[in-house]
């Protein structure tokens, strides 16, 4: 500390603008640079390590496009389209399903869904779904393939016409299906799928084939299915073990049907 | 008896009735939420108490104490009497009315922001208008420090400042500047926001400003802390100060360092782009320097104490310390703390660790550990150590002295190391009641209601320390001597200039807060918007 008078000032200010200058480099240049999602030149990475987003014309766009999960979004036109169909009509080109979903939309098999009573809009979107190849199925997406707007909405009023399986007297619902799981940050199934409320696109399970039920979850889970616009379904499913999987899907599947 | 002595006590007692206040609300938050409260508390009372909390000690509490003690340190190091006496009084009435209508805008229910502020959470103005008043207040103060030192050292060429009044003006100057930020948050975003000419608030922008107060303006509350720890502590354990100039050099590092980066606290927001984050927490780490520097010197200090009184061997001067003196045990305690809490402050500091404990309850210990610990305790061993020059009176009883600063050191341990656990357990903070029948939290109760116990120790101390300060003004006067500071062994040898005055240390100050700050701020004033609607706060029917 025994420098000359005049030079401690000057020497402050260069150590720090040294320091601050490394530290730029450092954080702004270098540790920027090496990250996995680095794209662009030296400028992009400045740029991003100070907080501005630049439409930059990089490769963003193809991979974001690949991403979406879903290309139905509910709004007032999409809701108007999808229970715009017309039942009779739906009913001549509901022959082709009835192999597997069963003659009035109760399938004889547990591998495939029920389908009658489902809300035209939750149909209408597995079936758009399959169409534009977001939910991947062989025999659907092939079923679904030529389908026009119309026809899917067709179809979608013709099963949500036909009377739902019956609930027996159940069980007590698990709370996951009540409450959720808040710690856990995973919502009441109830809130979207029945019986306490229902979101739009979302079906109700009740009466829904238990094993096909489990499938999905399973599916949803290691992100096989990924439909689901905002991942709200991966993200519950992730979260529920194998065996509360396999509870919530008995639970919403332990119902007889009139036929 | 020291000049301005009424001045100085108003200061010390509205403090410390404020603490007292406050504390009991501490302990009953800590009770309220914990498993032994036996139910849910009313949230909306408890994010009351919170915020009065909050608002008081770390609002009022600490600026008070600041301000007394400033004025102290200035009437006896420079040994004269206090120029522009009518200002302090002033500024003392400012702080008083503003702290006043904070605490019953908080009180009627119609603030509960927590002391933060952050919006879109909007309070009634009346609570804004009461902050800006005290912080006027204090800024009067602060004038007058920096004024009185200029005056002096004009009346005295060539003569070096005293370490004292040296390490409170650069106090004063950074809070000066720390305040800024805040004080551009509340002009231009909260209050438009409160009284209604504005709907919507950039709320990214206000963090940012706000984290320009935020991280500085606990080193504003740690610094009388450190002037104490200089210059009078030596001299109370019966030795000398190790070096004067390292102090200095500790005093405008803290000066230059404290402010640009407060941006460690947003490092989950969004806004700021990452960089920023990096280059904030470098000057972070640097911030640990003076602190050490001050570990080192003090540590040197109390060794050349110990020996002088017949210490021997490697740590046989620690046993030869008088811990019997109030001001010697705090020091001891208060640097046990500041070990454990800055090695907590390492985790909160580093963008990557950060993310382990952002938000949780880690960071309600780690900064009750450092200030309502290290820095607080403090604070008591001043008042006791002014409290004679002060009232005339000898301190009644140094022992019960010393079992109030023990308390407080084993309350605030018991309090705060729960804290970090359960924090690290990922326990959030700010919450008004957790689920304690919730079989995920089970681990976390035990824990919770050790801290409670805690909560209730630190209050007896609290009541302890009133008791000690109101029996040491009865009795008969004996008189005191001057108050005087600990002598340097260095105090022979030449002073840079620079470390005899502060105009180098502001201005790197400002510039390196022109190259921290500038782009998130500008970005947040011109670039983006952030803005979403006001949500303000009402009492629920």
């Amino acid at each position: 500390m025994n420098m000359p008078r005049d030079r401690l000032g000057a020497t402050a200010w260069a150590v720090t603008a040294l320091v601050a200058v490394v530290a730029f480099v450092i954080g702004f240049v270098w540790l920027p640079s090496l990250q996995a999602s680095a794209q662009g030149g030296l400028w992009d990475a400045i740029c991003r390590a100070a907080g501005i987003y630049r439409p930059s014309g990089l490769p963003l766009k193809t991979t974001l496009a690949t991403q979406v999960p879903t290309t139905v979004v509910w709004d007032v036109k999409s809701l108007r389209i999808a229970v715009s169909g017309d039942a009779q009509r739906g009913s001549t080109l509901a022959a082709a399903c009835a192999g597997c979903h069963g003659a009035r939309g109760i399938s004889p098999t547990d591998a495939f869904p029920n389908l009658a009573g489902l809300p035209a809009d939750a149909i209408y979107k597995q079936l758009d779904d399959y169409r534009t190849g977001k939910r991947e199925n062989p025999i659907m997406q092939g079923m679904a393939a030529s389908l026009s707007d119309d026809k899917i909405a067709d179809l979608a009023a013709y099963f949500a016409a036909l009377s739902a399986g019956q609930s027996d007297a159940k069980a007590a619902a698990p709370a996951l299906v009540v409450t959720g799981s808040p710690l856990r940050s995973i919502a009441p199934c109830a809130a979207c799928h029945g019986p306490l409320g229902r979101k739009e696109g979302a079906p109700p399970l009740h009466g829904q084939k238990a094993t096909y039920l489990k499938a999905q979850l399973d599916a949803f889970a290691a992100g096989a299915r990924h439909n689901d616009i905002n991942q709200q379904m991966r993200a519950v499913a992730r979260a529920l073990s194998a065996s509360e999987r396999d509870a919530l899907a008995d639970w919403y599947g332990d119902v007889h049907h009139p036929n | 008896m020291l000049a301005s002595r009424r001045l100085v006590l108003a200061h010390f007692w509205l403090a410390f009735a404020t603490f007292a206040g406050s504390v009991v609300l501490g302990a009953w938050q800590m009770w309220a939420r914990s498993p032994l409260h036996g139910g849910p508390a009313d949230a909306e009372l408890y994010y009351r108490a919170v915020t009065a909390h909050g608002t008081a000690l770390a609002y009022v509490f600490p600026t008070l104490i600041a301000m007394g003690f400033g004025y102290a340190v200035c009437v006896s190091a420079l040994d004269r009497p206090l120029r522009g006496e009518g200002f302090a009084w002033a500024g003392f009435v400012l702080v008083l009315v503003g702290a006043l209508m904070s605490l019953l805008a908080v009180a009627a229910g119609s603030s509960s922001v927590l002391y933060t502020f952050y919006p879109p959470l909007t309070a009634s103005p009346f609570y804004y208008v009461g902050i800006v008043l005290a912080v006027v207040g204090s800024w009067f103060w602060a004038v007058l420090m920096v004024y009185n030192m200029r005056a002096w050292k004009q009346e005295h060429p060539g003569e070096r400042v005293p370490l004292a009044v040296f390490g409170t003006v650069a106090n004063a100057l950074l809070w000066l500047w720390t305040a800024v930020g805040a004080a551009l948050e509340i002009l231009f975003l909260i209050l438009p926001l409160a009284f209604g000419w504005t709907t919507t608030v950039d709320v990214g922008l206000a963090r940012t400003l706000f984290s320009w107060t935020l991280h500085a303006i606990v080193y504003f509350w740690l610094l009388p802390a450190y002037v104490a720890f200089y210059t009078l502590v030596p001299q109370a354990a019966g030795g000398r100060l190790y070096s004067d100039r390292m102090g200095r050099t500790a005093f405008v590092l803290f000066l230059v360092l404290a402010m640009p980066i407060g941006i460690h606290h947003l490092f989950a927001d969004p806004h700021i782009g990452e960089g920023f984050k990096f280059l904030h927490t470098v000057f972070t780490a640097a911030v640990a320097i003076p602190t050490l520097l001050t570990v080192f010197t003090l540590t040197a200090s109390l060794e050349v104490a110990g020996r002088l009184r017949g210490g021997r061997g490697l740590l046989g001067w620690v046993g030869a310390l008088p811990w019997d003196r109030p001001i010697v045990l705090a020091t001891g305690l208060s640097l046990v703390m500041l070990g454990l809490g800055g090695a907590g402050g390492l985790i909160n500091m580093s963008y990557t660790l950060d993310s382990t404990v952002h938000n949780t309850q880690w960071v309600t210990g780690h900064f009750h550990l450092i200030f309502a610990g290290s820095v607080v305790i403090m604070y008591f061993a001043i008042a006791y150590e002014l409290w004679p020059h002060l009232t005339g009176h000898p301190l009644r009883s140094t022992k019960l002295a010393c079992l109030q600063l023990w308390l407080w050191f084993i309350g605030m341990l018991v309090v705060t190391l729960p804290w970090h656990l359960v924090g690290l357990m990922g326990q959030p903070r700010r919450m008004a009641y957790y689920d304690w029948s919730e079989p995920g939290l089970a681990a976390q109760g035990p824990l919770v209601s050790a801290s409670a116990v805690g909560g209730f120790v630190l209050l007896l101390s609290a009541v302890l320390l009133i008791v000690i300060l109101v029996r040491s003004r009865r009795g008969e006067k004996v008189g005191a001597g001057a108050l005087t500071y600990a002598r340097a062994l260095d105090d022979g040898s030449p002073l840079p200039r620079a470390l005899n005055g502060l105009a180098v240390w502001v201005g790197l100050m400002i510039a390196l807060t022109a190259v921290n700050y500038g782009y998130p701020i500008a970005q947040g004033f011109f670039l983006q918007h952030n803005t979403v609607p006001a949500q303000t706060v009402t009492i629920s029917p």
